[in-house]
Parts: C-alpha cells; sequence; structure tokens
C-alpha cells in the first residue's frame, strides 16, 4: 500500500535515524559512500515502500546525482550500499552469433545474441521484452528471456485479425 | 533546516537558511553523550519536523 506523503516523510526519518545507528556502530560501513551521494535507505521489513524507494532511486540517477541504495539491517560482512545508475539498454548490432533456446514445458525462449561469450550483469524486467540481461560496460542486450513465448504469442496472432480489421 | 551536530565538542542543534548558513546553535539542555543527543534528535523530528518545514518554507518566502 502507498503511504501518505506524511507517512512517508515520518518513516523515512525513523530509517534516516537507523542508518545513522549502524553508521555510528560500524564506521567503515559507510566507507564506500563519497560525499553528497543521494541515500535512499530500504528496511528489510517493507517490500512496497522498497519498491517505491526503488523507482526514486532510479529517477534521482537519472539526474546525474550519485545515487545509492542503503539495505539497512543487512548482514555483517555484506556491503549495504549499493550504487544505483541509469541505463539504457540497446539491442545489440555488431558482432552477434546468436543461439536461442525453447523450453517446451515452462514455455521460456532464451535467446543469447553472443552464444555465451559475453556476460549480461544486469537483469531488467521488462514487460514487453521479458527479462533483459544487459552488459554494465557496453549497455547492450546480451540476453533476452522470454516467458510465456508461444501462449503470449499465439494470443496476439489469434487478436491479429481483428486488429487489422479495425484498423482498415 | 534542522541539524543535530556534534562539531566544537558538544552536541547542540543548528537551524539553517535555504543559503545553508546557521541562523540559530542552541546547545541541547543536560549536557547529553553523543548517543543521548541522537535519540532526542529522533524525538525531535519525529515530532516536529512539520514545524520545521513550514518555517523553512516560510523564510524562503
Amino acid at each position: 500500500m502507498t503511504d501518505t506523503p506524511d507517512a512517508r516523510i515520518t518513516k523515512n526519518i525513523d530509517l534516516a535515524f537507523r542508518f545513522l545507528e549502524e553508521v555510528i556502530e560500524e564506521p567503515a560501513r559507510a566507507d564506500t559512500l563519497p560525499e553528497r551521494a543521494t541515500l535512499f535507505l530500504l528496511p528489510p521489513d517493507d517490500p512496497g515502500f522498497n519498491q517505491e524507494q526503488m523507482v526514486l532511486a532510479q529517477m534521482a540517477a537519472t539526474t546525474g546525482k550519485e545515487t545509492f541504495i542503503w539495505r539497512l539491517g543487512a548482514p555483517k560482512g555484506e556491503q549495504p550500499a549499493v550504487p544505483v545508475r541509469s541505463i539504457t539498454p540497446r539491442w545489440p548490432r555488431a558482432g552477434i552469433d546468436p543461439i536461442a533456446v525453447y523450453d517446451r514445458d515452462s514455455d521460456i525462449l532464451v535467446v543469447d545474441f553472443f552464444n555465451g561469450t559475453r556476460r549480461g550483469e544486469i537483469e531488467i524486467g521488462t514487460r514487453e521484452f521479458g527479462v533483459l540481461l544487459v552488459d554494465s560496460d557496453t549497455e547492450e542486450i546480451v540476453v533476452n528471456v522470454v516467458p510465456r513465448f508461444l501462449s503470449a504469442n499465439l494470443a496476439m496472432t489469434s487478436s491479429t485479425p481483428n486488429s487489422s480489421i479495425a484498423g482498415r | 533546516v534542522a541539524r543535530y551536530d556534534g562539531a566544537h565538542g558538544f552536541a547542540h542543534r543548528d537551524l539553517l537558511d535555504r543559503e545553508g548558513r546557521v541562523v540559530d546553535k542552541r546547545a541541547i539542555p543536560g549536557g547529553p553523550t553523543y548517543g543521548e543527543a541522537l535519540q532526542i534528535g529522533r524525538q525531535d523530528f519525529t515530532a516536529n519536523w512539520r514545524r520545521y518545514r513550514d518555517a523553512f518554507i516560510q523564510a524562503a518566502r
């Protein structure tokens, strides 16, 4: 459920002090944060709020601010600060050596545009194309995972005639 | 903007204007430890953030 603006502010005040307590307890945890970084704090027990925070963090990253999420209550030994960056995935154009694997039982199609020779470290879920694995350096899409491949396309095919009639 | 601060060797609260200038500096009564001052700050912001916000916006006009 979405918080009201006032509830959101009150929650962020509480989270800010939890963040301060964590850093006071173990200052080295903040070592990876640059000066004047913009922080979005994620509590361990509020997935709805965290989803909204992630959206805000991505918006902040697109403005060029050095943006981080901070996972409150992260287990010792894990890095609580994670940089957020804005990327624009693009379909590869050169050096393509595609291989596709379809699994009938799960109806999932996996297209690897570089036949396993490159890694896509960043996973992006999209409504239109399914899951994209993107090279963090070049922002090229390396792998495309398409769930409901046949069922979605059959549904689209069966609706096409009506669409084209309506378009005439 | 209000800021709880431990600079100058004692816990205090600064009020800043929109240019970042300190317009008020008050020691926290009772000479609390920094840990206690942190909790005092937490209570103050939770209870009074609307007042701080309104005063900031008012001063900016």
